[in-house]
């Protein structure tokens, strides 16, 4: 596994990827053609395919370990968010077994926090591109703090793309430190309102985006919180699962019943309490 | 809010780390302030003497039937009232050389009041046979010299109590002997002269007024009857005398009749010599002849009733009958005044008869008092001398036999809540306190903190319940935090154990 990764890695690294940050067509490719040969079992022979493909997507830089938790990501092998890590991985395995062979649309909203769901919708994203056979795409529908797209202050992001007709979903879709994980920055604007959930430019990207690449990607919306923005209950109509990130000891029972209820409960996984106090070890014992 | 005990459990558990600072801090500040109060409070020592009595136990069968009135009383109370009273405790101060004669100053008022809360008076054993009496000092010398003297003290009063209680009952019962003495000659006096004044008219008793009734009853009775047969005699005599009457007056008329028809037929006969049948003499009187003889024969009939010129009273029988019915007539008059008489004289009896029957109950009223006044009397004269007896017992201290069972010693390990007390208490009191506020806050907490509440109550799947996702930098304070905490259990530890030390040492050392 790490071998094929670092293949990949080098791969994507190298200067003859694609500049365009989508997969690159290799129909033709003569490797392709003989392993088609190879192997009778059509899903083996179109994730090959896939895995192929996905291999040459462009990838500017990749994060270190200390970037990537800089940025909030979980790290393989830290303690520290080792029940966060078997959540999403949990979570992941949950949503490729109700659409077998299909990619997803995720909307991940929350009750009254800031922060932690945006991480908790990156750390998502991240271990959906953590399969070498699919990517992943984070929409950021609120403002963050963390430079997923490198160092450029300033990139083309969702705000751009609503404000101006002559820009393409391609135009804001960014490659991130993460192999394989794409990201719609919420762009420049400070002052745009969360209206924009509304606009006819959402609705333009938002079926573009999930509908470019139904088998390989999944798309993880980064959705403000439900109850704070009335707007985010529309896009349960984009969304094929939704996850409501509850803080812990913030809420009463009856905001979360509220929250719930704007939510489609066919698409509706379910709660995810975070925030709870790390205990120190020698309570880990009660807390099984 | 509140679900089952397993997650109320881990909750508390989450609770306790969350709010760690300042269960931390609470536990520190308690632990210290035990500590430190600990420290500065004196170990105290305490000495006693137990005391053993007996109530009696050589006397008391001796005293015929325990009829004193003072009984066996309530020891614990008694020691109690004895050694916290402010002679005891004078007297204490007298001989500690505290004070010369009486308490004059604010602070000798006080010092007594502390003397006072540091006696303990306490009774041991099943049968409350021995009293318990100690004095807690910081001295040991001092708290064993207190505890001798007050124990003396307390022998002497005990003495002083039981002749002073043995005393009071005497005199009480001496009092209504004298009263109900007085109460009795007062009865008696009464009884006498209520004998002397009713008596004495000779009313006689109820048995004997009533046999007069009787007597006169049967007077009556027998008076009554004689009338009776007297009525009805004189009945027969006036019915007598009716019917002699008309017989005499029938036979009286009958002779003479017959008389005139003697006389008529003489001198029919006489004509008719002398003359013819058809002679209108001769017929004259044969017609008259006639007319008697009918007249004869109606009077035999009984059929004229005319009385008309017969002398009745000329009749011999008339006459003896019309005797006794007047005889008859006089002893009716007799015997009916007889009965009249005998009549008014029950009457008076019976009213005679009334007055004795309230003097009667009047000397029964009399003699009940003057009995029951008697026997109380006798029954408290035979009190007075037990009570005599006890006082007597007492006054010569024989009678509450009290020993000394354990003089007071002297004390060599402190008593009561010594410091290593306070630190343990500190310990678990900093330790509960906390624990105790965070699960006060838990209940009337209302926000969600437990998947499993997601859950049961609002019927939504939990996908999972996670820590924050940090990074080292977001963990930093985190981390900080907990150094500070440990460092100031380290600090808490290590004062505690410091004051201990200080503390400890000087009583090693002696």
């Amino acid at each position: 596994m790490s071998d094929s990764f670092g293949r990949a890695l080098k791969k994507v690294t190298g200067p003859g990827g694609g500049g365009d940050g989508t997969i690159i067509d290799t129909r033709h490719d003569n490797t392709t053609r003989q392993r088609r040969f190879e192997y009778e079992d059509g899903i083996i022979v179109r994730s090959v395919e896939a895995r192929d493909q996905i291999s040459r997507m462009y990838q500017p830089f990749v994060f270190t370990r200390e970037e990537l938790a800089a940025n909030h990501f979980v790290v393989e092998g830290d303690e520290t968010n080792e029940d966060a890590a078997l959540l999403l991985k949990d979570l992941r395995n949950r949503i490729t077994l109700r659409r077998p062979g299909l990619g997803a649309t995720i909307l991940v909203t929350s009750v009254n926090d800031e922060e932690q769901p945006s991480y908790f919708a990156r750390n998502l994203a991240a271990v959906f591109a953590a399969d070498e056979n699919k990517t992943s795409l984070l929409l950021e529908l609120r403002p963050t703090k963390d430079k997923l797209w490198g160092d450029a202050d300033n990139v083309a992001g969702l705000a751009d793309f609503i404000a101006s007709d002559a820009m393409t979903a391609k135009d804001v879709i960014q490659p991130t430190g993460v192999p394989r994980m794409r990201i719609i920055p919420f762009g420049t604007s400070d002052v745009m309102g969360f209206d924009f959930i509304r606009s006819t430019r959402m609705r333009i990207l938002a079926k573009d985006i999930t509908r470019r690449y139904p088998r390989e990607r999944f798309t993880v919306m980064d959705a403000p919180s439900v109850d704070k923005v009335a707007d985010v209950e529309l896009l349960n109509e984009y969304a094929d699962f939704s996850v409501l990130y509850v803080p812990y000891g913030k809420v009463s029972e009856s905001r979360i019943r509220k929250a719930v209820s704007k939510l489609d409960p066919e698409k509706f996984l379910g709660v995810v309490l975070g925030g709870l106090p790390r205990m120190p070890g020698f309570l880990s014992g009660f807390m099984k | 809010m509140r679900y089952s005990v397993e997650t109320d459990f881990k909750l508390f558990l989450r609770n306790m780390v969350q709010y760690r600072w300042w269960v931390a801090t609470l536990f520190s500040v308690i632990a210290l302030t035990f500590t430190g109060i600990g420290y500065f409070k004196p170990n105290m020592y305490a000495s006693y003497s137990t005391l053993l009595f007996d109530a009696r136990s050589q006397i008391a069968p001796l005293v015929a039937d325990g009829a004193t009135a003072q009984g066996n009383p309530d020891w614990a109370k008694v020691a109690k009232e004895i050694l916290h009273s402010r002679k005891t405790m004078t007297s204490l101060m007298q001989a500690l050389g505290e004070i010369d004669d009486k308490i004059e100053t604010v602070e000798q008022e006080v010092r007594l009041e502390k003397l006072k809360a540091n006696t303990k008076v306490s009774m041991l054993g099943e049968s409350n046979n021995y009293i318990k009496v100690e004095f807690r000092d910081p001295d040991p010398a001092m708290a064993k010299e207190v505890a001798t003297r007050l124990t003396d003290i307390f022998i002497d009063s005990t003495h002083g109590y039981q002749a002073k209680e043995s005393g009071e009952a005497f005199e009480f019962i001496d009092e209504q002997v004298k009263t109900y003495h007085k109460k009795l000659l007062e009865a008696e006096e009464r009884l006498k002269k209520f004998k002397s004044e009713k008596l004495a008219k000779g009313v006689g008793s109820e048995a004997a007024v009533s046999g007069r009734i009787e007597r006169l009853q049967l007077v009556i009775d027998q008076a009554e009857l004689d009338l009776k047969e007297e009525l009805i005699r004189k009945a027969s005599l006036e019915r007598q005398l009716q019917g002699e009457v008309k017989a005499t007056v029938s036979l009286a008329r009958q002779s003479r009749y017959v008389e005139k028809l003697e006389s008529l037929q003489n001198r029919l006969a006489k004509l008719r010599l002398d003359y013819t049948e058809t002679y209108p003499e001769i017929i004259a009187v044969k017609r008259q002849i006639d007319d008697v003889r009918r007249q004869i024969e109606e009077e035999k009939r009984g059929d004229s009733m005319d009385l008309a010129g017969i002398d009745i009273k000329a009749n011999e029988v008339y006459q003896d009958i019309r005797l006794q019915l007047a005889d008859t007539r006089t002893r009716i008059a007799t015997l009916q005044t007889r009965i009249e008489e005998t009549r008014a004289n029950i009457e008076a009896e019976r009213k005679k008869g009334t007055l004795v029957n309230e003097n009667d109950a009047q000397l029964a009223e009399l003699t009940r008092d003057y009995e029951v006044n008697k026997q109380l009397y006798e029954s408290l004269l035979k009190r007075r001398e037990s009570a005599r007896f006890d006082k007597e017992v007492d006054d010569q201290h024989k009678g509450l036999n009290i020993k000394i069972d354990q003089p007071a010693f002297l004390p060599t390990t402190p008593s009561g809540f010594r410091f290593i007390h306070f630190v343990l208490a500190g310990l678990l009191v900093g330790l509960l306190t906390p624990a105790a506020l965070v699960y006060l806050y838990q209940i009337v907490d209302g926000t969600v903190k437990s998947p499993e509440l997601i859950q049961a109550r609002l019927n939504v799947p939990v996908l999972g319940a996670v820590s924050a996702i940090a990074n080292d930098r977001d963990l930093l304070a985190e981390r900080k935090l907990n150094r500070g905490i440990k460092l100031r259990l380290w600090l808490t530890f290590i004062i505690i154990a410091i004051v201990g030390y200080l503390r400890v040492s000087p009583d090693l050392l002696k």
